[in-house]
């Protein structure tokens, strides 16, 4: 029999699990909104319509007035969501690409600890499905979004897609009105003009005089002088698995970078090339601070950096695109050293972007019909396996024992894999109009490429087959694709505004909305230090981007 | 938009401790708003449509507009002319004008002085290599380029302009 002492315990015990359950039952939403994930436990709220409905799939965002750091989480199946702690101060609370909503902005919010949020209401612009095509609206869609709004045959958006999917936006494109004739000489720049910067004329061309008629014609159908906007067919909003994730954008210095790589170095900094300028920067992204270092300038060349990698030592690795130079970078003593790179290309005109270096400092890339072995200390070059298909590789890796060389072959459509120990060279094709171009070999041994078709690409040096596997957005585009220690792979969905995981054991494709319309991702790079993995790239119009998911 | 300040901190617990309350009743009432909908046995209210405003932290804005550097003025038409002007414009490309010290020539290729109205009327209705932007720039627009090329231009791609975003230091 208990004793009294024991007696007003049990009671004591007794109200107080009467009282933890009636501030469950009464305030349900905020109690469920402790995950107990160790990413999280900052501040948090819900997201509901104005009719009171919870809304699943919103980016809420947080940004820092002291960092300008945004941070974006995704509100769950019951309009909750919760923020990874964060700095105390100042934030903008605001709605990331709001599309079917009234924006909202609130100034000035103090976050301290696990604030609770009030609850962010938002309101439809319209009952209908379609978005009218108010400029706020426009400005928001992916270039996926824009081809499903606008007119015109499959032919003629597919043949869109697989000639101007790489250099910009689709938005860039499609904000714009011209008259055929006008439309005739930009396409003729584009399509003869040689990389990004167009500067040195190739009187060939990309494609045929048909093929570009074909197009101008319908870009002046569609973006014509008197051409209206239709009304705006959007994407589904992220579900589930796809609203389990942290997204961290970092603002850097300056503006049009058309900014390129990314890669971590040892000490936790985020490295990052700009394509059409001088300054290559270092990321800390505990405080949002960028340090830029200046590349000397080659005279007659336009500046820029595409590829970065960095290597054991904390070398800082550079191509110069238009200069025709690799570079290495000490960051102890801030000292640049070139080495010229031999093409038959002229200045300012693209020596091949991006190269995969091995353990001996040998560069490799697929150039001019052959797999080649450079010597990053005299340019000189040391190995060379001739192809028979392929001129070319865009895209250029190692796999993890530094045995196999692979790259996408992009403008064709196939792959190159060479054993550097034996020099055996497979090409093998992919279908019309995947193009693979950059990856990264996976612990097993494939190669994995981004197809600028919107296919990504499995390949195999050891197998001699590929496997291909299309994105669940249309009209998205692949750049690239990296592998983590899991087996998973990462990538911008290029123009559908949203970020790639593939898990190839499942084939599950998880896509990440993200904060802007663009996932302009030309190379991803995954720090495997962390459980789940980061996946950090940096978007070509000039920010940083962290996806930490939350599994 | 909605632009709101922040609660004090107390009252502000009381209004989410309301809300919270009411969040649940929120997804009752949303529930029983759609059954009569579902059964076809009301129309739902229709209201009109207002414009949404646009957010100035939603970066693809900026970038639709070219305000990512600037609402108006000089530093506007630095941002157009990269994208409009500078991929033909440039100090490495060769066929196209230098554009470089325009308002101290004499006159432009067509013979013409050079003033802004000439120049404002060759970006409207381009050249035989040059688009015409009549129906793709406003006004406004052309006003900023070319208050761009009569005082600042041109483009380097030494130094990039400076992001106003940009706040963090080391």
């Amino acid at each position: 029999m208990p004793s009294r002492m024991g007696s007003r315990r049990i009671g004591v015990g007794m109200a107080a699990i009467l009282i933890l359950t009636l501030c469950w039952i009464l305030s349900p939403l905020g109690a469920e909104a402790q995950s107990g994930h160790p990413l999280l436990g900052g501040p948090r709220g819900v997201v509901r319509s104005s009719k009171g409905a919870p809304l699943e799939g919103i980016l809420v965002q947080l940004i820092s007035q002291k960092t300008s750091i945004r941070t974006t989480v995704v509100s769950n199946q019951d309009g909750r969501y919760e923020f990874p702690k964060l700095e105390t101060g100042a934030y903008t609370l605001r709605i990331a690409r709001p599309r079917e909503f009234h924006p909202s902005v609130q100034e000035g919010v103090e976050i301290a600890g696990p604030t609770q949020l009030a609850d962010l209401v938002l309101e439809r612009v319209t009952e209908g499905d379609l978005l009218p095509p108010y400029p706020a609206i426009a400005a928001q869609l992916t270039g996926a979004e824009w081809l499903l709004s606008l007119t015109g045959t499959g032919l003629e958006k597919r043949r869109f897609v697989v000639n101007c999917n790489w250099c910009h936006s689709y938005q860039q494109i499609f904000r714009n009105r011209y008259d055929e004739a006008s439309w005739g000489k930009i396409i003729y720049r584009m399509v003869h003009g040689a990389g990004s910067p167009l500067i040195n004329i190739n009187e060939r061309g990309r494609f045929s005089e048909e093929e570009k008629g074909a197009l101008v014609k319908w870009l002046a159908t569609v973006r014509g002088p008197e051409s209206k906007d239709p009304p705006f067919v959007t994407l589904p909003r992220p579900q589930g698995r796809a609203t389990r994730v942290i997204i961290t954008e970092y603002e850097l210095p300056r503006l049009e970078l058309a900014t390129h790589d990314v890669w971590g170095d040892s000490k936790g900094y985020v490295w990052y090339t700009p394509h059409r300028s001088s300054y290559i920067g270092r990321l800390d992204p505990k405080t949002g601070a960028v340090k830029e270092y200046h590349v000397p300038v080659a005279p007659g060349a336009l500046p820029g950096t595409h590829w970065v990698y960095v290597d054991k030592n904390d070398m800082v690795w550079l191509s110069e695109n238009w200069a025709h130079n690799i570079v290495r970078f000490d960051p102890k003593t801030e000292e640049f050293s070139k080495v010229a790179w031999k093409v038959r290309e002229p200045i300012n005109s693209p020596m091949g972007g991006n190269y995969a270096i091995d353990a001996e400092g040998i560069i490799w890339k697929t150039r001019d019909s052959a797999v080649s072995g450079v010597d990053s200390r005299t340019g000189e070059q040391v190995k060379q396996f001739p192809t028979k298909k392929f001129r070319g590789t865009y895209g250029s890796a190692l796999s993890h024992d530094g045995r196999y060389f692979g790259g996408g072959a992009w403008p064709a459509d196939g792959v190159v894999l060479a054993d550097t120990r034996t020099g055996e060279v497979i090409e093998l094709d992919t279908s019309p109009s995947s193009g693979p171009a950059r990856g990264a070999f996976d612990r097993e041994g494939n190669l994995w490429s981004g197809g600028r078709g919107g296919v990504l690409v499995k390949s195999n040096p050891v197998q001699k087959r590929v496997w291909e596997y299309p994105l669940p957005t249309p009209y998205a585009s692949l750049y690239q694709a990296m592998p983590d220690k899991n087996g998973e792979v990462w990538g911008g969905e290029q123009h559908g505004g949203r970020y790639f995981r593939f898990n190839p054991k499942t084939e599950q494709w998880t896509e990440y909305m993200l904060p802007e319309p663009y996932a302009h991702d030309r190379k991803s790079w995954v720090d495997n230090s962390t459980n789940p993995v980061t996946v950090w790239y940096v978007d070509h119009d000039g920010w940083i981007v962290r996806l930490q998911p939350l599994e | 938009m909605a632009v709101r300040k922040p609660f004090p901190r107390i009252a502000g617990l009381l209004v989410a401790a309301v809300l919270l309350g009411a969040a649940g009743h929120g997804r009752w009432a949303s529930a029983q708003e759609a059954s009569p909908a579902q059964g076809g046995a009301q129309t739902p209210p229709t209201r009109p449509e207002r414009e949404p405003a646009k957010d100035p932290y939603q970066r693809a804005i900026g970038i639709y507009e070219f305000r990512k550097a600037a609402e108006s003025g000089r530093e506007r038409g630095r941002e157009i002319f990269y994208y409009k002007c500078w991929f033909c414009h440039n100090e490495f490309v060769k066929g196209a004008p230098d554009l470089r010290g325009l308002y101290s020539r004499s006159q432009l290729t067509s013979g013409q002085p050079v003033n802004d109205e000439t120049v404002r009327e060759k970006i409207r209705n381009g050249g035989p290599g040059m688009p015409a932007y009549q129906h793709t720039l406003s006004d406004a627009d052309v006003a900023d380029v070319v208050s761009f090329l009569r005082e600042g231009c041109c483009w380097n791609s030494e130094s990039p302009p400076a992001n106003p975003r940009y706040r963090a230091r080391e």
